[in-house]
């Protein structure tokens, strides 16, 4: 699949960036409830690879910038005591 | 289906051929071009059909002013 031209990821800021993160997040997990009942829907699958690229490219600016938001996006630079630093999804900073 | 019973016009393929009476239907959703995915966040759904919001103060009930600074005027967040 062509790979989209990536949007300035890096150009936004942190609010910015984390609301594309759960906004594209949302999006491939309703997609994927439609295509449950299409699942030979192409168009439903494309829409859903878009987003969830959108998703994977977003998380990642974000963990390169901000630290990681899920243990997926952990880097070996910064290692695990960055990790557990930043803060618990329900500490207010994380939100 | 009995000749003279009428269905709305629905896009082809959400009803099944053959309905009988006194069984109630959902019509099989087709599909449409996704929400701009914040506004889907917004709405709680990526397709604008399903986005069904809360219209508060239709049948003459005044607006709660509480639910509209959350929902906004139209329900629409």
């Amino acid at each position: 699949m062509m790979k989209k031209p990536s949007k300035s990821w890096d150009a936004m800021g942190k609010d910015e960036l984390l609301r594309a993160v759960q906004a594209n997040q949302f999006a491939v997990r309703d997609l994927m409830l439609y295509l449950d009942t299409h699942p030979t829907d192409a168009n439903a699958l494309s829409a859903l690879m878009l987003r969830r690229q959108d998703y994977a490219d977003a998380a990642d600016a974000y963990a390169k910038r901000f630290g990681a938001l899920t243990v997926m996006h952990v880097n070996d630079e910064d290692g695990w005591v960055a990790w557990s630093n930043t803060p618990w999804p329900w500490e207010k900073e994380a939100n | 289906m009995l000749q003279d019973q009428t269905i709305p016009v629905v896009p082809e393929g959400t009803f099944p051929p053959r309905m009988s009476l006194a069984m109630a239907y959902v019509p099989f959703q087709c599909w449409e071009e996704p929400l701009p995915e914040y506004k889907a966040l917004c709405q709680g759904t990526v397709f604008a059909s399903l986005a069904k919001p809360f219209m508060m103060g239709k049948g003459g009930r005044s607006y709660d002013e509480e639910a509209v600074e959350v929902m906004g005027r139209d329900g629409k967040g």
